[in-house]
């Protein structure tokens, strides 16, 4: 996934995908465990997760997103203002090094809900609606990726022509 | 992406187990005699779930179930007096099995919404893995 011509947001994109993908089969095995004796409901890092995407993304950009804009045109080149370039320049730390094995180790849930008397803190509602949100997010960052490669693809052909 | 859809898979296995555990239980609620023809009542069977746990890896993703069958050592035999009944003993009494009909039905009930549950979650995780397979174009 560190193709050179690929941008760095397909990147961002691959790890949102690849989440997804992973806390896809920790719910699937929350519901297939949803009558198993004092098991506990499992889910991945939710928040670290979208903690790295941002700390990943603001890597990426300079200057940083939190400043006022003002300060977003350069002075080193008057007349042509320096715009907060795209995701990615040469100098940039790698995306990939944001998003820690760690944040694909499935734990234990336990504070979503309350143990029943068989131990299992079973809470189906919460697991499918949690299924239609992940499945919707992997969605939306393939819909992304392919929307680029088609983008890639246009400039490609032009080329040639 | 095929670790969910196979998780699953143990899912819907499990809860069809229970469901012939549910199935047997409801058959057989008047038999009074063994497959060798002694009297002898049924025994309601019942299936325990257990989750593949791998104790060495903490963060594993793919959890399956497992079912196990055994016999229902705490249902007591119910019995009913009918000196007419072949398997009727000395006092007249015959042993019927311990299953309790709506006990049966009400986890036939969980059984087919978990498998349901189960479903669900496995079409879902097959519309992702499509997803993931249109980025090839």
């Amino acid at each position: 996934m560190s193709l050179a011509i690929t941008p760095k947001s397909f990147q961002l994109l691959a790890q949102m995908a690849r989440f997804a993908e992973r806390r896809q089969t920790v719910l699937a095995s929350n519901v297939a465990n949803i009558d198993t004796l004092d098991y506990k409901m499992r889910d991945l890092d939710v928040e670290g997760f979208q903690q790295a995407m941002k700390s990943a993304v603001e890597s990426q950009t300079h200057p940083p997103l939190n400043q006022p804009v003002s300060q977003h045109w350069g002075s080193a080149s008057p007349g042509w203002p320096s715009l907060p370039g795209p995701l990615g320049n040469a100098t940039t730390p790698d995306i990939n090094s944001f998003f820690g094995e760690e944040l694909f180790e499935s734990q234990e849930d336990t504070a979503r809900n309350l143990t029943f008397h068989d131990g299992n803190n079973r809470g189906i509602e919460y697991q499918m609606t949690e299924l239609t949100k992940n499945s919707m997010q992997q969605n939306f960052a393939i819909e992304l990726m392919s929307a680029q490669m088609r983008l890639l693809e246009t400039v490609i052909s032009e080329q040639i022509r | 992406m095929f670790n969910a859809i196979n998780v699953s898979t143990s899912g819907l296995i499990a809860q069809r187990q229970r469901m012939n555990t549910i199935a047997s239980n409801i058959a057989n609620i008047g038999t009074t005699r063994n497959a060798e023809g002694k009297t002898e009542p049924y025994q309601r069977r019942k299936i325990t779930f257990s989750a593949e746990m791998d104790a060495l890896r903490s963060g594993q993703a793919s959890i399956p179930v497992r079912g196990q069958v055994e016999l229902d050592e705490e249902s007591q035999p119910r019995p009913v007096l009918d000196p007419g009944h072949p398997d009727a003993n000395a006092e007249g009494i015959v042993l019927y099995p311990g299953i309790k009909m709506v006990e049966e039905f009400t986890n036939a009930i969980a059984a087919s919404r978990a498998y349901e549950a189960n479903v669900t979650t496995m079409n879902m995780s097959k519309r992702m893995a499509e997803m993931a397979l249109r980025l090839l174009g």
